[in-house]
């Protein structure tokens, strides 16, 4: 299949590359030191502008998910029935993802996942989470 | 600066929705609300001096107002756009007031007008246009309907809310909607084991559960208290008012299971001197079930966690303890795109003013609107009464 994904900016840039080479790495505010999620030009948390970027461990858990029927998106309709969940990782950062490689069925919440890094049609990666 | 007893809704204008739109308009919707509010508040359109517009979800011109000004003959001192989805239309009511109050204008149409077509609204409209979305669409959200999804799923996990107390949220509102015979869906009541046996939508989520997406509009005029007092119509104060907004996707929702009418409704209560307790009857935005559950619970009706237990003890039809979406609520009424926000607050006036015939609850004096947009994500909650108390 091939996923729909939005054209990159120069702030989204590093965290695709990042992916391409199957590390999650997300920036970290040099003037409040809280990590960001997503990659933007200002800190949600202190306005400070400056970043530094940061490898995560890939861990975390299920922290809400639901089970995707019918897709409104074309380009998921041979995918059905997928999961569609927010993880929370280790680092504390919430993020959307799938989580594959399972049943729909196995996936509870709080249940431990590591990332995976996945390849569309296309090429491209990005980061999904199998169970642990 | 405090709205309470500052201005009052006095006109209002709803079609019926339909999931038939042929031959409408967005424009000409407006105008036929528009009609409907002058006459039902006696005034007629040189007396409007004051536009707030919702965004045409569909086309989105650009400078919709003025084209929509020039279009009903209106020559406005004060005319914008609010863009709070589901919120939307409780938050005109509030800016009117503000407006009217800061002296620059006296009478404000608010209008929301809304032709559907939900293709082209999640596929190009919703996901598409903001570049953070790149975050997002690749793991193919189902639109609101995943974040809502996902919030029901977590407040089952942390509160054990049952799949049984989502669905009485639906069958209560069907009794409501079975005397509303402007309602989409008011033909035969529901029952839980319908509610349950109909298709998961997105887990939890069950299709009865969900607004069913359709064409309409609705508008209502605010003026100040003096000028409500001429009017045709028996004026209904706003007496307070509260609006927070914490975030756009709900992947990024400080926390998912709370929502922000905590705050709202806190601002609009502590506005208006009052308390949840003196509340005759609720219009609680009801895009799902768990929004209402959760709406009850932050908005100060029961113990957090408690929404569920609370909904099924608890008769929220029109001649129940605790009135809510006497219309039916968007899930049986119909979810005309903006104007299903409106249709809290145009249904909230008709209770007050004691118009709403087999529905009607009894002396209802004061009511609590809320409009919620996005996914839980923009809130804003009005305290209407029939007094200004």
């Amino acid at each position: 299949m091939r996923r729909p994904f939005l054209p990159t900016t120069p702030v989204s840039e590093p965290y695709w590359s990042y992916l391409q080479r199957d590390e999650l790495w997300l920036p970290r505010c040099k003037s409040c030191s809280r990590l960001v999620f997503y990659p933007r030009e200002i800190c949600p948390y202190c306005s400070g502008l400056e970043f530094t970027w940061e490898q995560m461990s890939g861990q975390g858990q299920v922290y809400t998910y639901t089970v995707i029927r019918r897709p409104f998106l074309q380009e998921f309709a041979t995918m059905a029935p997928y999961v569609f969940a927010i993880v929370e990782l280790q680092e504390g950062i919430r993020m959307a993802t799938n989580i594959v490689n399972c049943s729909p069925d196995d996936v509870y919440i709080g249940i431990r996942v590591q990332a995976v890094f996945e390849a569309d049609d296309s090429g491209r990666k990005l980061i999904l989470f199998e169970p642990a | 600066m405090s709205l309470r007893g500052v201005a009052a809704i006095v006109g209002v204008g709803e079609l019926k929705p339909t999931t038939n739109p042929e031959g409408m308009t967005t424009l000409g919707m407006a105008a036929r609300v528009t009609s409907q509010a002058l006459n039902d508040a006696g005034l007629k359109i040189t007396d409007i001096d004051g536009l707030l517009v919702a965004p045409d979800t569909i086309e989105s011109p650009l400078m919709w107002g003025g084209l929509v000004a020039e279009y009903l003959g209106i020559r406005a001192n004060y005319v914008d756009i609010v863009d709070l989805g589901g919120a939307t239309a409780a938050a005109m009511v509030w800016r009117a007031a503000a407006a009217i109050k800061a002296g620059i204008c006296h009478t404000v149409l608010c209008i929301t007008s809304d032709l559907w077509d939900v293709d082209r609204f999640y596929n190009n409209f919703v996901h598409r246009l903001s570049t953070e979305a790149q975050y997002e669409l690749p793991y193919g959200p189902m639109g609101v309907n995943s974040g809502y999804a996902m919030i029901a799923r977590r407040h089952m996990h942390l509160y054990g809310t049952t799949p049984e107390q989502l669905a009485k949220v639906a069958v209560d509102q069907r009794i409501n909607a079975c005397h509303n015979p402007d309602a989409l869906y008011g033909d035969k009541p529901l029952t839980i084991e319908d509610v349950l046996s109909s298709p998961l939508v997105a887990d939890p989520l069950h299709l009865l559960e969900i607004v069913r997406p359709c064409s309409g509009a609705s508008a209502v005029i605010v003026t100040g208290r003096e000028r409500a007092a001429d009017c045709a119509s028996k004026p209904v104060y706003l007496l307070g008012a509260g609006e927070h907004v914490t975030h756009s996707s709900i992947i990024y929702s400080p926390d998912i299971t709370t929502s922000p009418i905590k705050q709202s409704a806190g601002r609009a209560f502590a506005m208006a001197g009052l308390t949840p307790g003196d509340m005759d009857l609720l219009s609680l935005y009801d895009c799902y079930t768990i929004t209402v559950i959760i709406s009850l619970e932050d908005a100060g009706f029961c113990a957090k966690g408690e929404g569920g237990p609370f909904v099924e003890h608890n008769d929220l039809t029109f001649r129940g303890n605790l009135p809510c979406n006497t219309h039916g609520g968007q899930l049986s009424w119909g979810q005309p795109g903006l104007a299903g926000g409106m249709s809290h607050v145009t249904e909230a006036v008709r209770q007050l003013r004691g118009n709403c015939g087999d529905r009607q609850v009894r002396n209802a004096r004061l009511a609590l609107v809320n409009g919620n947009g996005g996914v839980m994500s923009d809130e804003v909650t009005l305290i209407l009464g029939r007094e200004v108390y």
